[in-house]
C-alpha cells in the first residue's frame, strides 16, 4: 500500500458517498503489473494512482462506479490473451483480478 | 469503514513494522459481512479491525498468532485462511515506500539490470516505446512496464526523493532528451549509459542549447555505473546495481 494513496483518502472532502480504491490481487504472466498496484477512483470519474493505463483502467472505473451506487465491494477478473489485446489495439496486455474496495466519505 | 485509513495512515508514519489485511474473498455461512473490512498487524502485536464481527472471527488466540506470521511478508499478496466458519482470502499489503527504480530504455541492459534491482528491493519501472520490448515476459520482475514515448512519460512524472533514474535507450538523441527532462530534478540518482564521447556529445548539447550549468552536469553519473571492468550487460548491470545501493546506503563507492 503506498503512502500517498493512503494520505489522498484520508485527504479527500469532496462529493459523493463513497470513494473506491481498486488493487490488484492477483495478476498473470503474462501481465505488465504486479500484484498490489492500486489506484483511487473518485465519485466524479477521476482517478490517482495507475494500475497500468489503457482498456483496464477504464473497466475498473466504470465498475467503480457502478458499485459507487450500490455501496459494495467486489472481486473483478480482467482476462484479454495478448491476441484480443493486440486486436483492439491495446499493447501491454494481461490477465488480473483486481479487488475494489469503497471506502465510505465521511 | 472510512477509519480505519486513519489508523492505517498512523501506522504508516510510525517508524515500527505494520501491514493491513483486507477480507478480498469468502466462503462459508455468515461470513458475508466482513467482505472488504480490514486488519491492521503491527509489531508489538498490536492488531486492530475495522469491524466488530471480523474481530470476533479472530478471537482466537491461534488465529491471531498466524496473522502476526504475515507481518514480514515484503511484498503485497493473497493468502487463503482457514477458520472453523469456513475460508476466506486476506490480501496483504505491507507499509512501506520502496524506492523506485525508473529504466528509460527496455533494451539489453535493462533486462538484467531489472531482475538485480528487483532482488535488492526496488520498484520497477520501464519505459519504451517499442512494444515488443515492453512486456511482462521480457521483463518478469517489472512492477510498471510503460509502452509510451520517453517524451510522453517524462511529461506526466512527478519525480520523488526517493526515484532513482537510470537512462539506457537506445540513441544517444533519446539519452539527451531524457536527461534533459529530469536532470532538475529531485532525484536521488540519475545514471546515463555512454561512451566517453556519446557523453560529451550530450553533455555539449546541454550546455549550450539548454543552457546548463556544470554543477548540474557533475550530478549525473555518466559513465554509468561502479568501475569493475564491466563488459557484458549482465556485468554492467551488476556494476549499476553496485552504484545504486551505494548510493541508497550513502556509501562513497
Amino acid at each position: 500500500m503506498r503512502k500517498g494513496i493512503v494520505g489522498a483518502i484520508n485527504e479527500y472532502n469532496g462529493e459523493g458517498d463513497y470513494l473506491a480504491r481498486a488493487f490488484i490481487v492477483k495478476a498473470k504472466s503474462s501481465s505488465p503489473r504486479n500484484t498490489g498496484t492500486e489506484m483511487i477512483i473518485y465519485p466524479d470519474g477521476s482517478t490517482s494512482g495507475t494500475i497500468g493505463g489503457g482498456r483496464d483502467e477504464a473497466i475498473i472505473m466504470k465498475k467503480a462506479l457502478e458499485l459507487m451506487e450500490q455501496g459494495k465491494h467486489e472481486k473483478i477478473s480482467i482476462t484479454l490473451t495478448r491476441k484480443e489485446a493486440a486486436e483492439i489495439g491495446w499493447v501491454c496486455g494481461g490477465a488480473i483480478d483486481v479487488f475494489i474496495e469503497l471506502i465510505p466519505v465521511d | 469503514m472510512r477509519n480505519i485509513y486513519k489508523d492505517i495512515k498512523v501506522a504508516f508514519d510510525s517508524p515500527q513494522k505494520a501491514i493491513v489485511a483486507t477480507v478480498t474473498e469468502v466462503e462459508g455461512s455468515n461470513l458475508e459481512n466482513v467482505f472488504g473490512e480490514k486488519i491492521i498487524i503491527k509489531e508489538n502485536n498490536e492488531i486492530q479491525f475495522s469491524s466488530e464481527d471480523l474481530k470476533k472471527i479472530f478471537s482466537k488466540k491461534e488465529l491471531i498468532d498466524d496473522l502476526v506470521d504475515y507481518l514480514y511478508l515484503e511484498e503485497s499478496q493473497a493468502k487463503k485462511v482457514e477458520l472453523p466458519e469456513g475460508e476466506i482470502e486476506l490480501f496483504f499489503e505491507p507499509l512501506l515506500e520502496k524506492s523506485r527504480l525508473i529504466i528509460f530504455g527496455a533494451g539489453h541492459i535493462a533486462k538484467p539490470l531489472a531482475k538485480i534491482a528487483k532482488m535488492i528491493n526496488f520498484e520497477i519501472t520501464i519505459v519504451d516505446d517499442r512494444d515488443e520490448f515492453i512486456n511482462a515476459d521480457r521483463f518478469p520482475a517489472a512492477d510498471y512496464l510503460e509502452c509510451k514515448s520517453f517524451a510522453d512519460f517524462t511529461d506526466e512524472l512527478e519525480v520523488r526523493k526517493n526515484d532513482y533514474l537510470v537512462i539506457v535507450t537506445r540513441g544517444h538523441q533519446f539519452d539527451y532528451q531524457v536527461l534533459r527532462d529530469v536532470i532538475k530534478s529531485q532525484a536521488a540518482y540519475i545514471g546515463m549509459i555512454g561512451s566517453s564521447r556519446k557523453i560529451n556529445q550530450v553533455y555539449t548539447e546541454l550546455r549550450e542549447t539548454d543552457k546548463l550549468s556544470e554543477e548540474l552536469l557533475e550530478t549525473v553519473h555518466a559513465p554509468i555505473g561502479l568501475e569493475i571492468g564491466a563488459e557484458t550487460p549482465e556485468e554492467i548491470a551488476v556494476a549499476i546495481a553496485g552504484q545504486l545501493i551505494s548510493v541508497r546506503r550513502g556509501s562513497n563507492a
